[in-house]
């Protein structure tokens, strides 16, 4: 009986201690805990939209960034690198071999998505924050530019796509939403980057530490490039004449130092994508991109790219005698590796080159380069104005063409004549999409041009197939992952 | 916070201790007795020490000292019950008797082995749960340097693949397969305290217990879905001090070499490709004519070295006892600068306070240094081991003005650059202690406390030099420059407790034997650890820089906490030794889960019978006949602190800042969403098995069946919706998955005058399926090399991991060929690929045609890392001073994914195997390989069975020859024992994977991100396992 008792007592205390365990197992979480206690307040509201921006620099920040893909496989750039096999999702894009699997694709599609998701955080959640209502407003703005900056980056290269107007609770939610149509997803864009207009202030109201953020003219500048891939001339004309109207821009005074550490955001700048090198370490931790190494001579001084996108003869013999932007462009560093020109003319592009190719220093590792990326420039928006207005006013088409040569003569009047006023018709489309060549080489806009412009003969010899490979694949692996619900582009 | 109040508060240990010691008090001295001495020898007459003498039904006993005395108070009426390891246990009656001598006879079976079952203890003969015991002969059998290593082959049912050969790096092991597409590593116990099987030293191990089925792990709870290891360390035992001096050295190579085209052979290849593409040939024949070989495979090889010395001293009386170890590993890799070193210091010691009351501790330090070499990334040029092979074999190693060369066309690190300057560095200090104190009162009860606080830092150190072609010799185009150097140190500091209290009663009535046990359980673990980066330090290639040398630094740095509360409880029923019965149930509190789901409670039992007891057993041939059977639930909480919320990503270092005004600005953004009904995934296991002994149990045979069901999987869903926009995937309670499979063990003996043999062999056979995942994922995919992603797939239906890809039908030698297969855009010499059965032209589900086009839906399963069997042989033998021991371990039938032919047999930019030699290059040439191109390659390179192998092999794991001086000789020099042997590890292996350097695949070493254990079987060209040769002495004193 006694030994009954002994162990009762025993069981009572282990019993005892039981009682206890709730408060032993709630444990302190260390760091910042996520969403649940996120959004509380202003600095919060601006950490979020701050790593919006992010996906943006993803762009921009090697291989995949418009100057490998919008230049590669069309009459402007040769793929480059070591061999065929070196960077082979580029060797496909070059020969228009694209499988569904090709590498650089699988990357674009989920980074456009983290900042979908990013942006979506903010629209909801920052408007309940009490906080500074004209910043509350200007970041919602910003959400609403980015999200649709977003979805454009994947209309041009994928189509239309899921629309995420918000975020799903659980992660397979999403599996159930299939492709909007191309048209939706315009709309859906058009219609963000009017809800931004609305929010944003101009360029020259934001404070020096704010410099690079969205601004009105950002998104009106977005607005026209997205009616020119529509196809839709009146937009491109009523979206230009409103940036016009904000009176923040005008042409940098010359060609050349827009692509300098001095022209950073400079007059003519709508918007740019923001590079600086951190010097601390590699990794996420840089705040710089890999552009200058990707798309640098493999063997010439100290420089050690890998040698990527060199331009092709056919753009260099597209330059007028005596332009001085062939010269602010491109520079040789023959025997190249892998450059299947004559082995002699290997040209690479100033646009994104460091020392002693431009004012830019060689950053101390590769992947930390400063270069910003110019996405959106004055000139762009005036050549495309001038496409728009052709033929409803074909004089205005030429002045703004004219614009853009003015700047580029550097006052010396014996070269790059005036396009002749009165001017119109093929000749003066002709005009134009010369200007466009040559004015914004190697900026990563050459292949969309093409397309819009239908000139897919051009492409044809290339390997481009017409009705396939106006678009990449939609990455293999989200296909499977959808089960059926995601459809694949045709020809694919 | 909390915690630390309600210790102050709330509990008072020490009040709990003063009270069971007032019990224990009570309980001494109640017996009215008499003494009872006499001697116990063994079947040559010599006496034992340290033999149990112990009161039959009661706790009371003794041990017998030195010359095999022993005196104990017992009642005159009681049985005496005399145990000693490998002998056969004896019961004598006492009648009286002041004096009793006794003579112990040797067991063969082992039946009488005692084993340790988690919280106790349990004789052999009576378990009831599927448990294999690996003895320290077995795991110090064989020269390594980590106790996982060790147990390879050693029980059946427990898969042990090296995931590396980097000296000192852990081991995959797998009991009963793949349980989980989550962490299915086994829970480590050592000394009744979950430990780190790397900061162990091999030699201070008395046993390991592997627990296998639910009945046997449930009372683990939670933490015992993937099977335990139990680790028990050594003791002194009373009688005279003993010295162990054991010791070894030996040298180790690479057990293959790579057959690599010269130069000449290779230029021709090269030359091939381009003319296929249309191009100009890429060498002159001159060119090819003046090219020499350069085997840059070989570079930065070397013969490694190893060495092993342990010494110890044990010894004791009747009041304490003690084992004080040192040991020293010491293993120069072949790799060159690989290397590790491990000194271990412990100290066990029990002292007896009086016949009832027991203090002991377990003290271990140990510290561990490792030289590590990268083996990252789907490329070949992350994994140091084989990248030099990679390198085109016609560039000489330096270059005319002695600097390092290039490779032309693919950006890599010269291999002898890469282990002469960059440094990875990690050591690792591990102090723990383990103090307890064992109470026996009222005759059936004993009480004990354990307390063992451990504290653990880790040290990482990982410099990259400058490399900036023509400068200080380090020179290297193409895709690697940096021009400032870098170094990232880190430490780590962490600190568990665990504080266990078991009560048990044990006691006979007649022919029912009764153990109750009931515990208490409650572990800690906190940590903090501190990263600082800097660039830039003013010694180029320093060795011993430390942060605040470099110009520019930055430091990250977290925290981490997990605490477990548990009650568990075990009934164990014996019906006189014919029936035995084991009843467990535990329940766990675990801070890793949300407030709603932190508890879980998790149930067991197993019965057996022992037929060869029953009467009508009698005069059966058989000695042993025992069935068992049990079942169980348990659980797995193998996951991230903190699981349950989502986290953010902020600070510099986590990729969401971004640049305004040209500065840095901080962003912060979540990486997945929360789950706080995130909960246990239990696993129910259920277990058949049989156990026979024959000739006087020298041929023993155990069969086992078990069925393991894994329900609530923790699933991370899922990466791959990638439109989600999630970077981390959130863990959910989803998906099932099953393992079935039978074990089998067999183990002969004999011993003849001069010459004795045994023979042990283990087998089984694991049948692994994901059998549903609950999600609107059709299935998780994981797994990348060269650039493709998501080949190994874990779909309902099928073993988990599984190769999925196109499947290949030879080679196309002619237009026509091509024109009649289906559309895939080929040119002769291009693989074939399979047009599958991809339309359903009837609507039953199944699709029954092919649709004549080759496109993503055409891909399949193309191989399984899983085997269909797993086995060892141990055979031994002994002639006079003399002992053999050969030990072969296999696997049959799983594949090998290796991404080895993409670079060997087709990337011209790198160098070539041999069998690259056999491509298609013309009608009638190859049926298996597609011709060399380079502007053509995408198609032939995609997923497909070109790169799965059989990965089936047998290895000759060791042969051990060794040489016992004889007994008049060691006495002569004053020693109780000495012997040397010689023995060779990994000498040969029998497989037919030769395209790299060993079949033994592991779980991807350094593969960190979602679903890691899943990525299984992928052969990237790490660092391979050496060929070893040693000689060893063991002496005792």
């Amino acid at each position: 009986m006694k030994k009954i008792v002994y162990t009762l007592i025993t069981v009572m205390i282990l019993a005892f201690t039981a009682c206890k365990s709730d408060d032993f197992l709630e444990p302190t979480p260390y760091g910042l805990a996520g969403d649940e206690t996120f959004f509380r307040n202003e600095s919060d509201a601006l950490l979020a939209i701050n790593a919006t921006y992010r996906g943006l620099r993803q762009w921009y920040n090697n291989f995949q960034g418009d100057y490998g893909w919008g230049n590669i496989g069309t009459d402007d750039a040769w793929k480059g690198g070591a061999s065929p096999a070196d960077q082979d999702p580029l060797t496909a894009l070059e020969n228009y071999n694209i499988l569904t699997t090709v590498g650089e694709i699988v990357n674009r599609w989920p980074e456009d998505y983290q900042g979908i998701r990013n942006a979506n955080k903010v629209i909801t959640n920052v408007p309940n924050i009490e906080m500074d209502e004209a910043l509350k407003t200007r970041i919602i703005g910003e959400a609403y530019f980015l999200r649709g900056a977003y979805y454009f980056d994947l209309v041009r290269y994928f189509g239309g796509v899921p629309i995420y107007r918000e975020n799903f609770q659980l992660p397979d939610e999403y599996l159930t939403v299939g492709r909007s149509s191309e048209q939706e997803t315009w709309d859906f864009i058009e219609e963000n980057m009017l809800e931004a207009i609305s929010r944003l202030p101009k360029k020259s109201e934001y404070a020096a530490e704010d410099i690079g953020r969205a601004t009105k003219g950002s998104a009106l500048g977005f607005l026209v490039r997205l009616k020119a891939i529509q196809n839709d001339m009146a937009g491109v004309k009523k979206y230009s004449e409103q940036l016009f109207a904000l009176g923040e821009y005008e042409l940098a005074p010359t060609y050349r130092e827009i692509f300098q550490p001095a022209g950073e955001n400079g007059s003519g700048s709508i918007f740019e994508v923001q590079f600086k090198e951190a010097n601390e370490g590699g990794g996420a931790v840089q705040l710089g991109n890999a552009t200058g190494h990707a798309f640098g001579p493999r063997s010439g001084g100290s420089y050690g790219g890998w040698g990527f996108t060199m331009a092709k003869q056919e753009l260099l013999d597209e330059f007028e005698d005596g332009d001085p932007r062939l010269e602010h462009s491109f520079y040789n560093v023959p025997g190249q590796p892998y450059a299947p020109l004559d082995g002699v003319n290997s040209y690479f592009g100033k646009k994104v080159a460091y020392a002693p190719y431009s004012d830019y220093p060689i950053p101390a590792q590769a992947g930390d380069g400063g270069v910003n990326w110019r996405v959106l420039r004055l000139a762009d928006i005036y050549l495309m104005y001038a496409e728009a207005v052709a033929e409803s006013d074909p004089s205005t088409a030429v002045e703004y063409v004219n614009k853009v040569r003015r700047r580029a003569r550097e006052g010396d009047n014996s070269i790059l004549p005036e396009v002749p006023a009165g001017t119109t018709g093929q000749a003066l489309i002709d005009a134009i999409r010369h200007e466009r060549r040559v004015e914004l080489n190697l900026e990563g806009l050459r292949k969309q041009d093409l397309l819009r412009w239908g000139r897919t003969d051009l492409l044809t010899p290339l390997g481009f197939i017409v009705g396939k490979h106006e678009k990449v694949p939609i990455p293999q692996v989200e296909i499977d992952n959808y089960g059926g619900v995601l459809e694949q582009n045709p020809g694919y | 916070m909390k915690l630390t109040k309600w210790k102050s508060k709330n509990w008072h240990p020490q009040r709990f201790l003063v009270g069971l010691l007032w019990l224990a008090t009570i309980a001494y001295g109640q017996a009215q007795e008499i003494a009872v001495s006499g001697t116990v020898i063994d079947d040559s007459g010599l006496p034992l020490a340290g033999a149990n003498v112990v009161v039959k039904g009661t706790t009371t006993g003794t041990q017998t000292d030195f010359d095999g005395n022993y005196t104990i108070s017992a009642d005159g009426k009681a049985t005496l019950v005399y145990s000693y390891i490998g002998y056969t246990t004896q019961e004598v009656a006492v009648n009286n008797e002041q004096k009793i001598d006794v003579t112990l006879a040797e067991d063969a079976s082992k039946l009488d082995e005692v084993v340790v079952i988690g919280y106790g203890t349990q004789k052999k003969s009576d378990l009831t749960g599927a448990i294999s015991s690996v003895s320290s002969e077995e795991i110090n059998e064989i020269a390594v340097v980590t106790v996982g290593q060790a147990l390879q082959g050693r029980a059946p049912g427990v898969t042990v693949t090296a995931s590396t050969g980097q000296p000192g790096a852990n081991s995959t092991i797998r009991i009963r397969g793949v349980g989980t597409v989550n962490n299915s590593d086994p829970y480590v116990i050592i000394d009744g305290v979950p430990g780190n099987l790397n900061n162990l030293n091999s030699a201070d191990i008395k046993s390991i217990e592997v627990l296998k089925d639910a009945s046997a792990t449930a009372i683990y709870g939670s933490n015992g879905a993937n099977g335990v290891i139990l680790v028990t360390t050594k003791t002194g035992r009373p009688g005279k001090v003993t010295v162990n001096f054991d010791s070894y050295i030996g040298t180790q190579e690479r057990a293959r070499d790579l057959n690599m085209l010269d130069s000449q052979q290779w230029a021709g290849l090269v030359n091939e490709g381009y003319t296929n593409d249309g191009l100009e040939p890429k060498f002159s024949a001159d060119e090819i004519a003046n090219m020499d070989t350069y085997d840059w495979g070989n570079l930065i090889f070397r013969t490694g070295f190893i060495q092993n010395n342990q010494l110890s001293v044990s010894g004791g009386n009747e009041f304490a006892s003690y084992f004080v170890s040192y040991g020293y590993t010491d293993q120069a890799g072949i790799l060159k600068s690989s290397a590790f070193n491990r000194h271990n210091i412990r100290i066990n010691n029990e002292y007896k306070l009086n016949d009832n009351i027991t203090l002991g501790h377990r003290l271990s330090y140990s510290v561990r240094d490792q030289n590590t070499r990268s083996e990252s990334g789907v490329w070949l040029w992350g994994q140091t081991a084989i990248q030099g092979y990679g390198w085109e074999p016609n560039i000489p190693f330096y270059t005319a003005d002695g600097l390092y060369s290039s490779p032309t066309s693919v950006s890599a690190i010269h291999p002898d650059a890469e282990v002469r300057y960059r440094t990875n560095k990690n050591t690792n200090r591990e102090f723990s202690l383990n103090a307890y104190l064992n109470i026996n009162f009222l005759k059936n009860f004993s009480f004990r406390t354990t307390y063992a606080p451990q504290f653990t830092t880790s040290e990482r150190y990982d410099f990259d030099p400058v490399i900036d072609p023509g400068n200080v010799g380090y020179g290297v185009t193409g895709g690697i420059l940096r021009t400032q150097n870098q170094l990232e140190s880190r430490a780590d500091q962490s600190r568990s407790y665990t504080w266990s209290n078991v009560l048990t009663y044990n006691n006979d009535f007649g022919k029912h034997g009764i153990t109750l046990m009931a515990g208490h359980e409650q572990q800690e673990f906190t940590g903090i650890n501190t990263r600082a980066f800097a660039t830039n330090l003013s010694d180029l290639f320093g060795d011993n820089v430390v942060v605040e040398d470099g110009n520019s630094t930055t430091g990250a740095g977290n925290r981490w906490e997990s605490n477990l509360f548990s009650l568990f409880s075990r009934f164990i029923y014996n019906y006189d030794n014919r029936y035995l019965l084991t009843a467990t149930v535990r329940r766990d509190g675990s801070s890793k889960f949300g407030p709603e789901k932190r508890y879980g409670t998790f149930p067991a039992a197993a019965l057996s019978w022992n037929v060869h007891n029953e009467k009508f057993m009698e005069n059966s041939f058989l000695d042993q006949f025992k069935v068992r059977a049990g079942i169980g639930e348990i659980g797995n909480r193998s996951i991230d602190d903190f699981a349950f919320f989502s986290e953010l990503s902020v600070g510099p270092s986590a990729g969401v800042d971004v640049v305004f005004g040209d500065q840095r600005a901080s962003g912060a953004a979540s990486k997945g969403v929360a789950n706080p009904l995130l909960q246990w995934e239990s696993t129910t296991t259920t277990n058949v098995g049989v156990d026979l002994g024959f000739l006087n149990n020298r041929l023993t045979f155990s069969v086992d069946y078990f069925d393991r069901k894994t329900k609530d999987m923790i699933l991370l869903i899922p990466p791959q919706t990638q439109s989600s926009g999630l970077t981390e995937s959130t863990l959910f309670n989803k998906g099932t998955m099953s393992n079935t499979g039978w074990e089998f063990a067999l183990g002969y003996s004999k011993q003849y005058e001069d010459f004795g043999f045994s023979l042990g062999a283990n087998m089984d056979m694991i049948d692994n399926e994901l059998t549903s995942l609950d999600t609107n994922n059709a299935f998780l995919a994981v797994g990348g090399a060269f650039g493709q992603n998501g080949f190994l797939r874990s779909e309902p239906g099928y073993e988990v991991s599984y190769f999925y890809g196109f499947e290949t039908d030879g080679v196309f030698q002619n237009d026509a060929d091509v024109a009649a297969a289906a559309e895939q855009g080929a040119v002769p010499g291009d693989l074939r690929f399979v047009d599958q059965l991809t339309v359903d032209t009837d609507g039953d589900g199944t699709p029954d045609q092919v649709d004549g086009v080759i496109n993503a839906d055409d891909r399949t399963k193309i191989g399984s890392p899983h085997a269909d069997f797993n086995y060892s042989f141990n055979l031994d033998f002994n002639y006079k001073n003399w002992d053999l021991g050969i030990f072969l371990q296999g696997t049959q039938g799983n594949e090998i994914f290796s991404s080895l032919p993409y670079f060997f047999e087709s990337e011209l930019g790198s160098g070539l195997q041999e069998s690259a030699l056999g491509r298609w290059h013309g009608e009638g040439t190859s049926n298996t390989l597609p011709r060399v191109t380079l502007a053509g390659n995408a198609r032939n390179i995609q997923i497909s069975d070109r790169y799965v192998y059989d990965g089936s092999y047998l290895r000759v794991k060791n042969l051990q020859l060794g040489y016992n001086f004889s007994a008049d000789l060691v006495d002569r020099i004053g020693l109780d024992k000495l012997r040397v042997y010689i023995s060779g590890q990994n000498l040969h292996t029998f497989t037919k994977y030769d395209i790299g350097f060993d079949p033994e695949i592991g779980k991807a070493p350094n593969e960190f991100g979602e679903n890691n254990s899943l990525v299984i079987g992928l052969d990237r060209g790490g660092y391979p396992q050496p060929r070893t040769f040693l000689f060893g002495i063991n002496l005792t004193l």
